[in-house]
Parts: structure tokens; C-alpha cells; sequence
């Protein structure tokens, strides 16, 4: 059977997690068409949803066909962030990728083995690119707490997928990063039934993924600082943070205080959208301290 | 305490400061000289910054090992910049609490 999923631009991002939801693969499909015809607007955040979508598709060998639309300049931005190419045969999945613009890196999906090097990559491309006095290392520490996020708790078949982009008008950074995996509350519960411990709500177990030191010991050596750390430089970055797990959403905007939602689907997987004011990054300062330290 | 002062430059250990990997490569690196009680200096000259799993894997593992109060004793750290001491300061205060 052929699945042809249409695209629309989208007016609730909600809508979209729903949607691709509801759209992810089943045995009977032989063939996968994305039609972007309908589609004039399209965010990282949509993006590595959709990519997730594709990709679980691409790994049950179901050939992939695009129908692009007729909006040139989102064309363009997908070709940029190699998005056509990214499902095609000879395409090297295994790193990541010249970009064709200044203001995006390329779709990339998560690859432990160049987790290290990606994040250093990321910084230093906008640094060089759009900042040579402030640091972009809130870009490299957030990703790779992300990152290690799906690593070491996601169990995800479809390993994430990430792309970032700058806007140099308002000086700020778009993070996105998406999975197909257990999900946070999900993995939550699991932990909790597992020490023998009544379940919890959704909302009240994505609030808890947060809490610092907070852990469902995936390995030995998770201490639970890691979402902890991402909120913290989503606030002092004037940020705004965006997760949805399974059914549940946390939303954290400029200067106001968490809040979180049940949802009336079931999202497989976690999504975030990370908006950080690049304003607020501090000055790269190379002073070096070179005596002994003990903290 | 042998009197000896061994200098580890992170970066020479290590391919990179974001991963659970990459913190059990310090983690190896260093605990051979604090399981032979050769106080360590660690350098972070020209080091990448620094995720909570690299941390955990290895300064946290060396805590766990030693005790926080033993590898202070042994391990410190030098060429640091003002965002990386602020971040070990940051790591310390929570792996004691």
C-alpha cells in the first residue's frame, strides 16, 4: 500500500506531533510519498519531526518519494539543510555535512560515535559565522545534553534527529531534536513500577525529569543534572523551551515560570524546541588562570 | 601522599568533553595515579566545554572511587577559564550535596 502524507503549513505545532503521530509506519505500506505541496512554511521544529517520521520508514526499506511543492524559497532551505538528499542511497548518514547557508547547519541524525565532534562543530560554525566576541558554548553544552538524553534513556529505534538555525534580525538560536523513543514519562514510570512505586501522571513525570539529581539511573552513572542544566541556560539565556513526551507538554517562555499540559494524543517519542537569545551568551574571554585549583 | 605531581593535559586523554565515553577515557587516564596516591594535576588548556555525562563519568566516578574529600586531596586542576571554573564549581557543589 501507498502512504501519501501531505503536508500543510503548519498553524499548531501540536497539530504536527499529532499528525506525524498518526502517520508512522505500519507493514502494510510498501511506498512513502511526503507531499510539500500544500506546505509554504516549514521550522527546524517540524523538520526533525518529520525526519524522525521518514527515517522509521527508511529503516523498515520502504522507498521514500518526495513531491516538492512550488514555494521556491522553502525548497531552497530544505536543499540547504540537505533534507532531499538525506534518505537517498549514497548519502554519507554516518557524519554530517557542509551546510549551503550560514544561518542553518545541516539535518543531522544523532550518531554517537560523532556526538563529541558535532557539538564542537555547531559552536564554532556560528561563532565564525555570525558572533567572533561571545561564546556559543550554551549551544554546545544544550546540544550535548540532548544528545545524551536520547543516548543513554530514549531506547529509540530511530535515533534522533537535529538541526539548528540562527536569525540574525533578532539574534536568536532555534534548537530542535526529536526521537521515536519511550518517551520521558513513559521511561519515568517504568523506573518508578520497577522499585516498586505507584505510577504518576505524564505532566507530573515530565516535571520531574527536570528536577536536579532527579534520575531513573539508565546507567550507573546518571545523576539526573542533565535536563536540570538545559533549563538552566534555556533561563539565563532569556530563552523559551519547548518539550512534548508522550502525553504530555512542558513550555517554558522569556521570564515567565514552567508550565505543563496534559495532551489529548499520545506522542511516541520526545521533541524539544529550544529558543536561546544569543544577546545573552557571554563575551569570549581567553584569559587563562594558571595556578592550582581544588573545588 | 607520594610527593611526586603528575600533570595530565585533558585534551592529550581525551577526543572530546560531551559524552559518558569520553569521561570514562579521563576517568582511566587519572585513576591510575590516584589508586598509586600521585597527586594529579589536571589541565584544561584548550579544553571543550564541559556536559554533565562527561563530568559524571569522570570526575564524578573518581568522587564515587575515592570520596570527595580523597580525590580533593589528590586531583587538581589548572589553565582553567573563568565559564570552566565555573562549571566545576557548579559540579562539585552538586555532587556533595
Amino acid at each position: 500500500m501507498r502512504k501519501h502524507i501531505k503536508l500543510v503549513t503548519a498553524t499548531s505545532k501540536n497539530h504536527w506531533n499529532r499528525f506525524i503521530n498518526e502517520n508512522l509506519y505500519n507493514e502494510n505500506i510498501t511506498e512513502l510519498v511526503v507531499d510539500f505541496s500544500n506546505c509554504d512554511f516549514i521550522e527546524p521544529f517540524h523538520i526533525v519531526l518529520l525526519a524522525c517520521l521518514i527515517e522509521d520508514y527508511h529503516r523498515n526499506k520502504i522507498p521514500i518519494i518526495f513531491e516538492k511543492g512550488y514555494n521556491l524559497p522553502l525548497n531552497e532551505y530544505l536543499s540547504n539543510i540537505k533534507f532531499w538528499d538525506y534518505w537517498q542511497p549514497n548519502f554519507e548518514r554516518t557524519s554530517f555535512t557542509q551546510n549551503g547557508s550560514t544561518t542553518n547547519l545541516c539535518l543531522w541524525q544523532l550518531n554517537p560515535a560523532m556526538l563529541s565532534f558535532y557539538v564542537v562543530y555547531a559552536q564554532e560554525y556560528f561563532e565564525n559565522n555570525f558572533s567572533n566576541e561571545r561564546s556559543f558554548e550554551p549551544l554546545n553544552i544544550s546540544l550535548a545534553e540532548l544528545f545524551n538524553n536520547i543516548v543513554d534513556h530514549s531506547q529509540s529505534l530511530v535515533s534522533g534527529y537535529t538541526t539548528n538555525q540562527f536569525y540574525p534580525k533578532s539574534n536568536k538560536l532555534k534548537i530542535a531534536i526529536c526521537d521515536l523513543g519511550i518517551g520521558i514519562p513513559n521511561k519515568i514510570n517504568n523506573y518508578l513500577i520497577s522499585q516498586g512505586n505507584s505510577v504518576i501522571s505524564s505532566v507530573t513525570a515530565l516535571s520531574k525529569s527536570f528536577e536536579k539529581g532527579y534520575s531513573t539511573k539508565s546507567s550507573p552513572k546518571n545523576r539526573g543534572f542533565g535536563l536540570d542544566t538545559l533549563m538552566t541556560i534555556a533561563k539565563n539565556s532569556n530563552g523559551s523551551l519547548k518539550v512534548i513526551s508522550n502525553d504530555a507538554m512542558l513550555i517554558l517562555k522569556p521570564n515567565e515560570t514552567i508550565k505543563l499540559f496534559p495532551l489529548n494524543y499520545n506522542f511516541r517519542g520526545t521533541h524539544f524546541e529550544m529558543i536561546l537569545d544569543v544577546n545573552t551568551f557571554y563575551e569570549k574571554n581567553n584569559e587563562i588562570f594558571g595556578e592550582d585549583y581544588s573545588f | 601522599m607520594k610527593d611526586s605531581l603528575i600533570t595530565v593535559r585533558l585534551m592529550d586523554v581525551v577526543s572530546g568533553t560531551s559524552t559518558n565515553a569520553d569521561g570514562f577515557a579521563l576517568f582511566t587516564a587519572i585513576d591510575k595515579y590516584l589508586a598509586d596516591n600521585i597527586k594529579t594535576r589536571l589541565s584544561l588548556d584548550g579544553a571543550t566545554p564541559l556536559s554533565t555525562s562527561f563530568l559524571n563519568s569522570s570526575i564524578g566516578s573518581l568522587a564515587d572511587k575515592y570520596g570527595l574529600e580523597g580525590m580533593r586531596k589528590k586531583l587538581v586542576f589548572t589553565n582553567l577559564t573563568t565559564p570552566q571554573i565555573n562549571t566545576l564549581k557548579q559540579y562539585f557543589e552538586l555532587i556533595s550535596c
